[in-house]
């Protein structure tokens, strides 16, 4: 110190506080300037979306019971009933099935549990309304020839003429426009990611910067995404009724599989929305 | 003349550091991480003499929650900026994507290499070294652990020198 003190004089040292304190000055004042001017942002938070809704905002997913009634009731040899004419069927996954007949050129609205001639109406696909009468079992299909004849559903399937009865070993099993995934075909995929990416490419579909679904890139032929009804160019912009916006509903879906029964997939193909329905057993 | 030189150039290198909004800063940087889809979140902010620490940050990407962090040290002198992540815990949902655990991760910056930022991970691993190159706007880092290798393998590519990991921003 005493060295230092030798070689700068008391004017020295000064000297050279001043440049110091002034240059640190400057310095200062022009952070300042910065901060006002330019950096007045406040902390970012993330929050949740408020729109969004609970993965089981469907709790009574009541096409399940359906689906259980109408499946022991199909599996039962049944009888057809001609003297009833299926006119429509209104096929909602959530609701109980409406269907529409015709007898005798007068239509009726019939519901779960409703009666006509006899026949208690036990449930329907989108293409066939079941009976129960006296013990015995019957079925109505609707007419295609008839060209007022109509199924109307709330899914699109890709292959709706496609009807491929239940065999157990099988891990997707469509039938009556309703595909049943087994719950070990999901497990194979959340327990190994890797396994999906072989198989399908699946990318952030933007629109003016906004993420508005997850467009599919690639499906590998013959693979389980193919069997699926998933395609190339597909964007799925809403799993279960929640907008896939971002990628927190689409991770939380994938955490939450394995816990679903069932899966809806709202689908954009050739700008055209469609609906997959899944059934996890 | 030149004594006061050098003196006025090291003043203001330490007063650039001391002096800096910090925070300020920092919210700058978390609006321009947002525009790329990460928010740092519910972070305790601690001021330092030339450094900003942010203890127990939750890290989401594109509203996903991706990692809960123990801390993140910003550091900056001017001409050598670093950001050093330590003790990353990852969202189990990507077990497969993201090597876990991290103990480390740092990005340091240097005026002596403009266009790029270096990028070390450090973990239960061999360390990952990388870069991101600011003017070609993509991440490669290199993958020389075997078990890594196989567990990421369908997101690496092999080039002459081994694996990589690439992405483009």
């Amino acid at each position: 110190m005493g060295g230092i003190m030798k070689l700068l004089s008391k004017d020295k040292i000064i000297e050279y506080l001043i440049i110091i304190l002034v240059t640190m000055g400057i310095v200062k004042i022009g952070w300042t300037i910065i901060e006002f001017s330019i950096l007045d942002g406040d902390d970012v938070e993330y929050h949740k979306p408020s729109d969004l809704k609970s993965l089981y905002y469907r709790p009574n997913f009541s096409s399940e019971k359906v689906y259980k009634e109408v499946k022991d009731v199909s599996r039962i040899k049944s009888d057809t009933i001609h003297s009833i004419e299926l006119v429509a069927i209104l096929y909602q996954p959530s609701t109980d099935p409406i269907i529409t007949v015709s007898k005798n050129g007068k239509l009726t609205v019939m519901l779960v549990g409703n009666e006509i001639d006899g026949y208690i109406l036990e449930g329907a696909t989108p293409s066939e309304a079941f009976f129960i009468r006296d013990n015995k079992n019957y079925s109505i299909s609707l007419n295609q020839e008839n060209k007022n004849a109509k199924s109307i559903i709330t899914y699109v399937n890709t292959k709706p003429s496609t009807v491929i009865f239940e065999d157990d070993t099988k891990e997707i099993v469509s039938r009556g426009g309703v595909t049943t995934i087994k719950r070990d075909f999901i497990k194979k995929y959340t327990q190994n990611m890797g396994n999906i990416w072989k198989n399908i490419g699946i990318n952030e579909k933007v629109v003016n910067g906004n993420i508005i679904g997850f467009q599919v890139n690639f499906v590998k032929r013959g693979s389980d995404f193919a069997r699926l009804g998933l395609r190339r160019g597909d964007i799925i912009t809403a799993i279960n009724g929640n907008a896939l916006n971002n990628y927190a509903k689409a991770l939380d879906i994938y955490k939450n599989i394995n816990s679903l029964e069932n899966l809806t997939l709202t689908i954009k193909r050739r700008n055209e929305e469609m609906e997959l329905e899944y059934e996890i057993r | 003349m030149v004594k006061k030189a050098i003196i006025v150039f090291i003043v203001t290198i330490l007063s650039l550091a001391i002096f800096a909004p910090k925070r300020e800063l920092y919210y700058l940087l978390e609006d321009r991480l947002k525009e790329n889809g990460i928010i740092i979140h519910n972070e305790e902010i601690e001021d330092g003499l030339i450094s900003l620490t942010l203890n127990h940050p939750t890290i989401y990407f594109k509203g996903a929650l991706v990692a809960n962090v123990d801390k993140i040290r910003l550091w900056t002198i001017f001409f050598y900026s670093r950001m050093a992540i330590g003790h990353i815990n990852i969202n189990p949902t990507f077990p497969n994507i993201i090597p876990s655990p991290i103990t480390k991760l740092q990005v340091s910056y240097s005026l002596v290499d403009p266009t790029n930022l270096s990028i070390l991970v450090t973990g239960n691993f061999e360390d990952l070294n990388g870069n991101l190159s600011i003017k070609d706007k993509n991440i490669h880092i290199d993958v020389t652990d075997k078990k890594l290798i196989k567990k990421l393998k369908s997101q690496l590519k092999k080039g002459e020198n081994g694996w990589y990991y690439e992405t483009s921003l």
